[in-house]
């Protein structure tokens, strides 16, 4: 997903759009591309997080649409006081890119994982919050924030996804996708967890059971009316996420459910509330914590064999 | 500067400061200490360096990092027609939306949010990189307090500024060499202001805070060499009233009953 931003960021370079991208001297190679053809549109303004958002600040009073790279923990947890202060309740439109995130950066340890970023980025008030699942939804995310007259944090997951959506279908900025529309067990899911979901899907499928397949990339604002006609729709709602179980995704979609009244089954996968203690590679940790796909699709079933 | 015009800033001075007093007083704000420091570097500012006005997107811009010392900016933008005067008799008052640190709105002077110590520097830099950019004239000034020189995030912007040889950024600091909870030197020793600045690469001018001269001929070096420059403002915290100098009770305290009156009339005089 990191590929697809530098290569949409370049699209919009080249209509023309006043853009400039800031790194706290992260994106090893990533860059390259933009640094050798839009170098006047490339800062790395050196290890140094809150001045980033700071200086961001002041280039977007002046004009530009910026965006601030760094991975997730340092550029929302460092810098909490520059981005509320600096860029939230000023409006300003700038676009915070938040790589690695959930337990992407695995061996690298606690510092590098970010699990609490989705709850902080939706308690901003002004903050568009996206987590996009694949390359298209990725792209839909970049090129709809230079439309934004305000602020937007963007979870951008690793690289070499693939892409989860079908045939001609494509993601519509603030809607929730329905992927697979039999059935009335849901699965709704973000960010990278969007693969695991589908895989899991898939697994189900051979047991008999069928689900379907919603992806939720735009967090904040939240599309209350897909959830609500889940609701009325479903009588099994599950909700994936790579963050903890506290404040994500499932948090927010467990408000609207009790608010419209939805009596069926829900359950919400996310990471407990603790930090890794453990570390291995990725596909690991996920597992760890149940968030592999033939875990989630052993709990599915289970939860299934309830109703 | 000539004689007339000095005669004229030093009565404004005094004028700012009244006002501060009194809306202090009408409102029971404190930070009086820290808006008298900085009146004198505001006035010149206003008086004779800042061009341009919004909308004017090439206009010069002015951020107070030490945002509680906002009724001194109030108080200036007032006197110089940028701020209605309608909208200053209404600070800190209910349903109203100027408070105790200023919240961003550029049609009335308020070029940024800041209150919390430490940000000003980063987006007064940001704003003089991009005017770099877009081969704007604008030039920024930004003032700093000493609390905001204990700030990592000030010295991460004065490293920037001095790598990209932002010579349209100025940073003034209002040196009154106290802050929250005593003098600086006793909390955090900051070192030598000039030096601290020089090495970090940006050109340095020590001045008088309170003389309009020697702030006027300082501020008249912003973009004279290819480097950002700092103004080390030698300043008393809560100049201008006998009993509020270098005293840290006035970096809380409203101005109330007798104090407020024999405040008013050492500034009358």
């Amino acid at each position: 997903m990191r590929t697809t931003f530098v290569n949409s960021f370049m699209r919009l370079a080249e209509c023309g759009h006043n853009i400039h991208l800031l790194t706290s001297d992260l994106g090893f190679k990533l860059f390259d591309p933009i640094r050798e053809k839009y170098p006047e549109h490339f800062t790395n303004v050196g290890v140094a997080e809150a001045n980033m958002i700071g200086i961001a600040a002041g280039m977007a009073i002046q004009g530009f649409r910026v965006f601030c790279y760094s991975i997730a923990p340092f550029i929302i947890f460092r810098a909490l006081d520059q981005i509320r202060a600096d860029i939230c309740h000023m409006k300003l439109p700038v676009t915070l890119l938040a790589a690695g995130s959930g337990l992407h950066y695995s061996y690298e340890g606690m510092t590098h994982h970010a699990i609490e970023d989705i709850a902080i980025a939706r308690a901003l008030p002004n903050m568009t919050v996206l987590a996009p699942g694949d390359p298209l939804e990725c792209e839909v995310s970049v090129n709809e924030t230079v439309n934004l007259h305000g602020p937007c944090y963007l979870r951008l997951g690793g690289d070499h996804n693939p892409v989860v959506y079908e045939n001609s279908q494509r993601p519509k900025f603030g809607e929730i996708s329905c992927l697979q529309s039999n059935g009335n067990i849901a699965i709704i899911a973000n960010g990278e967890m969007l693969l695991r979901a589908k895989k899991a899907i898939e697994l189900l499928k051979k047991e008999g059971i069928i689900c379907r397949l919603y992806s939720i990339y735009t967090l904040k604002p939240i599309d209350h009316i897909t959830i609500e006609k889940i609701a009325r729709e479903c009588s099994c709602i599950v909700t994936l996420e790579e963050h903890n179980v506290i404040n994500g995704i499932g948090t927010a979609i467990t408000e609207i459910l009790f608010s419209c009244g939805y009596l069926g089954k829900f359950k919400k996968f996310g990471i407990p509330d603790e930090y890794a203690k453990e570390l291995g590679d990725k596909e690991w940790l996920r597992d760890h914590y149940g968030l592999g796909h033939q875990k989630i699709a052993l709990e599915i079933k289970k939860l299934v064999d309830c109703l | 500067m000539e004689q007339e015009k000095e005669t004229r800033l030093k009565k404004l001075a005094k004028d700012v400061r009244i006002d501060i007093l009194r809306i202090c007083e009408k409102t029971n704000t404190g930070h009086v200490g820290s808006a008298f420091s900085v009146v004198e570097i505001l006035l010149v500012l206003y008086s004779e360096i800042v061009k341009g006005r919004y909308p004017d997107h090439d206009r010069d811009r002015v951020i107070l990092s030490k945002g509680h010392a906002c009724s001194a900016l109030y108080a200036t933008l007032t006197r110089f027609g940028i701020m209605d005067e309608s909208i200053f008799m209404k600070f800190a008052s209910n349903g109203f939306r100027l408070g105790h640190h200023p919240h961003y709105e550029p049609s009335i002077g308020l070029e940024a949010n800041t209150g919390s110590l430490g940000h000003g520097l980063s987006i007064g830099t940001g704003l003089a990189y991009a005017a770099n950019k877009q081969n704007s004239p604008a030039r920024t000034v930004v003032i700093l307090s000493d609390g905001d020189t204990n700030e990592g995030s000030t010295w991460e912007a004065a490293a920037f500024a001095a790598h990209h040889r932002l010579a349209n950024l100025c940073m003034v600091l209002d040196a009154n060499k106290m802050q929250a909870l005593g003098f600086t030197r006793d909390i955090i020793w900051p070192g030598e202001y000039m030096d601290r600045w020089k090495s970090f690469g940006w050109d340095v001018i020590a001045v008088d805070g309170h003389d309009v001269n020697q702030l006027t001929e300082a501020f008249s070096n912003i973009g004279v060499r290819d480097k950002p420059l700092a103004i080390i403002a030698d300043t008393i915290k809560g100049k201008g009233v006998s009993f509020m100098e270098n005293s840290l009770l006035w970096h809380y305290r409203p101005p109330k009953g007798e104090e407020y009156i024999k405040a008013l009339e050492e500034l009358s005089i």
